[in-house]
């Protein structure tokens, strides 16, 4: 009895994180469903102006306008900007790295074997790529790329993440943590059922 | 010491179960380190794609559009991007005499290594059917299902198709996905050019 108790009380108190966390992981994981609040992720400055990256587009402002700039792929939360003196670029989430110049993208074509990139920068027209295994840095405009540093083992960290998100599975592994994070809504929904029925009937 | 009992065989097919689950987690490389090194996939040719869009036509003549620099800078400027490219190839589909259509063949680059994909239009650049002839990628082939490229079935030049907003991709194919879209704005662009 002292342990049914127990496990009632920490149950009770642990509800609320895991809810949390479920609700919230979810969320995470579909971030694109989330509704576009208008904030802006990123503001980034060249010769030219300034350009802010939003939700779901990109704009420029050169002091007097801000227009929206035409895009080849959709911009999406995880974006970033990347700025340098004649123009800009974007690291999409799913690792395409676009330069904008004169009013047109173009698409760097990476090494196959770059892992997941973290960082960019660029040096004129030289890049900087940090990966999680190492570094890599364009000699040209992107034409060709050495790795300066590395390889080196993934981090702990990064390997963790991919094991919370579910990525290490692919899209089905996603789809499965999601799953889950349901399922525990479920059980924390059936079980504070089963414990109001257990104290009825106490009554 | 914890131990699990597992009465019933029902309980059996379930430790069974979650102890793959489990294992295939661990021993899974990932999307991210998935082997690049697979074979090349060819799926249709354009002349399946063609006889699957028009079942009665009798024959094609394969001819080519030069892009000069104004025609590229055109281009260029309607797609937002760059595309160093100096002519199109293109198959002009007859029936008897009379011109039924164009197939346009052309490489996307998706993750890593381009994807062709025929894109056939109708005389009214309208587009009729989408189709992956060779996939080169180890994962995202998915695109290539009728339940992804009939949504650009009647796209025209006037109603390009964007992504996410009234094109759904694939999931875990992502960028073949965006890949298919430029391959088909690249055709509706070139469209109005290429009528026999």
């Amino acid at each position: 009895m002292k342990q049914r108790r127990i496990h009632r009380w920490l149950g009770l108190i642990a509800v609320v994180g895991l809810t949390i966390s479920c609700i919230t992981g979810i969320a995470l994981n579909y971030p694109d469903q989330i509704k576009d609040d208008g904030s802006i992720h990123q503001a980034i400055g060249n010769s030219h102006g300034i350009y802010y990256l939003y939700d779901r587009h990109i704009s420029f402002d050169d002091g007097k306008v801000e227009t929206r700039l035409p895009t080849r792929h959709p911009i999406r939360y995880g974006d970033q900007l990347i700025a340098y003196s004649t123009g800009i670029a974007i690291l999409h989430r799913d690792q395409v790295l676009m330069t904008y110049e004169n009013g047109l993208w173009t698409r760097l074509n990476l090494p196959e074997s770059m892992a997941w990139i973290t960082h960019v920068s660029a040096i004129d027209r030289e890049w900087v790529i940090t990966t999680s295994t190492g570094v890599w840095k364009s000699t040209g405009s992107g034409e060709t790329w050495t790795m300066i540093r590395g390889p080196y083992p993934e981090s702990l960290r990064d390997t963790i993440k991919r094991f919370h998100t579910g990525w290490q599975f692919g899209p089905w592994g996603q789809t499965f943590m999601t799953a889950s994070a349901i399922l525990t809504l479920g059980l924390i929904v059936t079980g504070i059922a089963l414990l109001i029925k257990r104290k009825r009937r106490k009554l | 010491m914890i131990t699990i009992q597992f009465g019933r065989p029902l309980h059996s097919v379930f430790k069974v179960l979650f102890l793959g689950i489990i294992g295939f987690g661990l021993t899974c490389p990932g999307p991210v380190f998935a082997d690049n090194n697979m074979a090349v996939n060819e799926y249709a040719t354009a002349t399946t794609a063609i006889t699957s869009a028009f079942p009665n036509y009798t024959h094609t003549e394969l001819r080519q559009l030069k892009i000069n620099a104004s025609l590229r800078s055109k281009f260029e400027n309607q797609l937002a991007s760059r595309w160093p490219v100096d002519s199109v190839q293109w198959h002009a589909i007859f029936q008897k005499k009379k011109w039924v259509g164009n197939a346009i063949v052309l490489d996307e680059i998706g993750k890593h290594k381009p994807i062709t994909f025929c894109v056939i239009l109708t005389p009214d650049d309208e587009v009729k059917s989408v189709t992956v002839l060779t996939y080169r990628e180890p994962v995202g082939s998915d695109i290539r299902k009728h339940r992804f490229m009939k949504q650009f079935a009647n796209r025209r030049i006037s109603d390009i198709p964007t992504i996410d907003d009234d094109i759904a991709p694939i999931t875990g194919a992502t960028l073949s996905s965006w890949a298919a879209v430029t391959a088909v704005k690249k055709a509706l662009i070139v469209s109005p050019l290429i009528h026999p």
